[in-house]
Parts: C-alpha cells; structure tokens; sequence
C-alpha cells in the first residue's frame, strides 16, 4: 500500500463515521490538508512520501473513531460527574438481582447432591445470568435523561440544602407505618383468625387450610421470629414517644434489623413455614423481597452512620 | 514532585485552553487549515493537525468562523475567516486574555517565593 492508498483508506473511514450531509465535504478537506502534510515532510526528509511516512501523520492524527468525533460536537450520555454514582448503583443493581435470582433458583429445585448445585447455578444463569443487563440499560437511560434536562434547565440541578433536623422523628409517619406493620404482625400470630374476622367467617374450608403453620416452624422458629419482631416494634414504639434519633438509638436499630434479618433467613432456609404448598412459597417469596429490602434499607442507614463519624467537624 | 508525565498533562491542559484563541488570531484574513497550521508554528503555537482542523469545523458550525472553498492553481481548499460574529467573540476573548494573564502574572510573581 503506497502512501496515497494510505491517506485515501483513513480518509474513507473517518467519513464513514461522521453524518451523511457532512460526510463528502470533510473528506475532501481531509484529503486535501494530509497531502499538504504528507507534503510538507517529504520536504522535511528530502525524499518522496512514503507508507511509513504516511504512516507516522495518520498515527498522530489519532484512530479514524476519535478523529470523526473531534469534527462534531462533544457528546456526554452521562454526566463524569454522575459516573461514579452510575456504577455503583449498576453493579450493586446487578448483585442484588443475581442473588434474589440465586435465592429463587435454590427454592425451585430442592438440593440433595453436587449435582443438584450444578443444576441450580444452570438455571440460575439461564434465568438471571445475563438478562440482568437490562438493569444497566435501564440507569443509562435514566442518568442520560436526568443529564439532558440538568443541560436544558440548569437550574433543575442547583444544590439546595437538606433538611435541617435529620435526627427528628416524624411521629404520623412513624405512627403510620407502625400501624401497618403491627397490622402484620397480628396476620402472623394467628392467620386462620384474622381470614375469619376479614370475611366473616364465610371463607372456604380450603381457604384456612392453606393458613396452617407447618408445625416445627409454629413451635422452634416462630416464637423466636414474634419476639424480634414485637422488640423491634416496641423500639420504634419508645422512639416515637422520644421523638428524636441519637447514635445510641440509631445503632440499635440498626442492629435489631440485621437480628430479624438473620432470623427471617434463618425461617427461609431452616424449612416449611405453611403446611399448604402454594402458600409456602408466596410467603418465602414475601419473605426474601422483605429481607432484600431491609438488608439495602440497613446498608444505607450504616452508611449514613459512618459519613456521621468520619465527617463530624473538629471540636 | 511533580513528575516528567504529570507536566506533560498539565502543560496539554494549559496550551489547550489557548488553541481557540490562538488559532482565531490568525483568522482575520482567509487561511485554510495546513497554512494556518504552519502560521501558527511559526508564530511559536504548535498545534496538531488532528486537534486543529477538526476545531476550525467546529467553529464554523458554530457561526465563529465563515468558509469557502477555492482552488487558487492547485486542488481544491477550504478557506476560513472571522464572521461577524467570530470577531466580536474575539475581542472579548483576547480581553479576557489580557485580564487573565496580568492576574497570572501578578499570582506567579506573588508565588516566586515557596514558604516551607
């Protein structure tokens, strides 16, 4: 290949990657300023261009792909300033799907052998394994959204101050979800009552059936998981009255939740928690989204605890 | 200290700021991209190719520049110059580069003197 050839090929790949209308227009400038160049050290050399002459401008002129984008404007899908962020929340995205698809994989396909791990991993990767790359679609599309409308309104993105008081308690909220969760708490001691009271005694035989404690969880793990949970209630119960979150309370806390955690894997994994199949595993599923969901509810208020310690100002 | 690579990269951060500038000074008469190239290094501005006649593109997208092609004996080339609107934004460029370098050198000759 002579050095024309050469400037002609990295002439055509650069127009191939830029838009139509300016495609042809750009191609001839380009040509036209490499021979100059190509010219003018030829010159330099005191002998005719050569490939390797030829060669050494295109190189410096940088891969046709980085070349074409100089030619149009500079184009972020995300923000630099988002990135860091953007991967975080993606591969924590990623692990958090790939363990509930674990979890799923493990509860469809009872495991008595090393074989029956090898199945499970299987069908845990053909489920799971790299469909989970729509959760990174799906932040791309986010961030890149939120960057345009930061660029459009600029103002959108300005810094605002938090709340000022992050130690108050807000007693309706707290009443409020406190409410709903003692509301669970009753469903858990006696299902077969509150199905009796919600429909007045006029649900189908089947229907209490399928709310009967299998019975090593009603007499091992059950009273161990009431007690937590009406601990963890009561808790919130005094915090309400206090009204405020010191770092005391908010370690308590944040240890209570990791105990009804390990107790509500402890209930998944240790064995039937309904007699009824299908109720089983609605409430395992239940079960595992709740335990999902405290653990990156616990993840974050730890982390909000040791930005506390490792940014309080000096004394 | 800073190493030889680190004031490479910074010395490319700081000439890059001035490229723009640097490459419109010489725009006030038509010039097509390898003879402003060879102005500009003569002059002691150094730029390469890949970075400038991208940029001349650039700022003709962006109304800074206005070009036309001609043929002059030889193939054809793109010439460009200032647009109207390319020599206000010079003005106010080259003023702001005033103002910047006399506060630079105030700084630097405030900072002759490293405190240990």
């Amino acid at each position: 290949m002579n050095a024309d050839d050469l400037v002609e090929s990295y002439v055509s790949d650069v127009a191939r990657l830029l838009p139509r209308k300016q495609r042809d227009d750009v191609a001839l400038e380009l040509r036209t300023l490499l021979r100059d160049e190509l010219e003018a050290k030829a010159a330099t050399a005191g002998r005719p261009a050569d490939e390797e002459m030829a060669r050494e401008l295109l190189t410096g002129f940088g891969p046709p792909r980085e070349a074409a984008a100089r030619y149009r404007p500079h184009l972020t899908i995300i923000d630099p300033a988002d990135s860091r962020g953007f991967l975080r929340v993606a591969g924590g995205g990623i692990a958090v799907i790939w363990l509930l698809g674990l979890l799923a994989a493990f509860q469809r396909r009872p495991v008595g052998s090393a074989g029956d791990v090898l199945a499970v991993l299987r069908d845990w990767w053909l489920s799971v394994g790299p469909q989970v790359l729509w959760w990174p679609g799906l932040l791309v599309v986010c961030y890149a959204t939120a960057a345009f409308v930061r660029r459009r309104r600029p103002e959108s993105g300005a810094w605002k101050p938090r709340r000022g008081d992050r130690d108050r308690i807000n007693r309706v909220g707290y009443l409020a979800a406190g409410a709903f969760f003692v509301s669970g708490t009753l469903v858990l001691i006696d299902p077969g009552r509150m199905l009796e009271y919600v429909t007045g005694g006029r649900a189908a035989p089947a229907a209490y059936q399928a709310f009967v404690y299998d019975d090593d969880f009603f007499r091992h793990r059950a009273p161990w998981l009431l007690a937590f949970m009406v601990l963890h209630l009561a808790f919130y119960g005094v915090m309400i009255v206090r009204g405020r979150w010191n770092p005391l309370t908010r370690q308590i806390d944040i240890a209570l939740g990791l105990t009804v955690c390990a107790i509500l894997t402890w209930v998944l994994l240790a064995g039937d928690i309904f007699e009824a199949r299908p109720t089983d595993q609605l409430t395992k599923t239940a079960i595992t989204l709740i335990v999902i969901t405290s653990l990156v509810d616990l993840s974050l208020k730890l982390r909000r605890q040791w930005r506390r310690i490792t940014h309080r100002p000096y004394a | 200290m800073a190493d030889g690579d680190a004031f490479a990269k910074l010395e490319l951060e700081l000439r890059r700021g001035t490229v723009v500038l640097a490459a419109l000074s010489q725009l006030h008469s038509l010039r097509y991209g390898y003879e402003l190239r060879q102005s500009l290094a003569e002059k002691g501005m150094p730029i390469e190719e890949g970075t400038l006649y991208p940029l001349l593109r650039r700022l003709e997208s962006q109304g800074v520049l206005t070009s036309e092609w001609r043929t002059d004996g030889g193939p054809p080339r793109r010439y460009y110059v200032l647009s109207a609107d390319g020599r206000l934004l010079y003005e106010r460029l080259t003023e702001s580069w005033r103002g910047l370098n006399d506060t630079m050198d105030r700084l630097l000759e405030g900072g002759g003197r490293h405190e240990r």
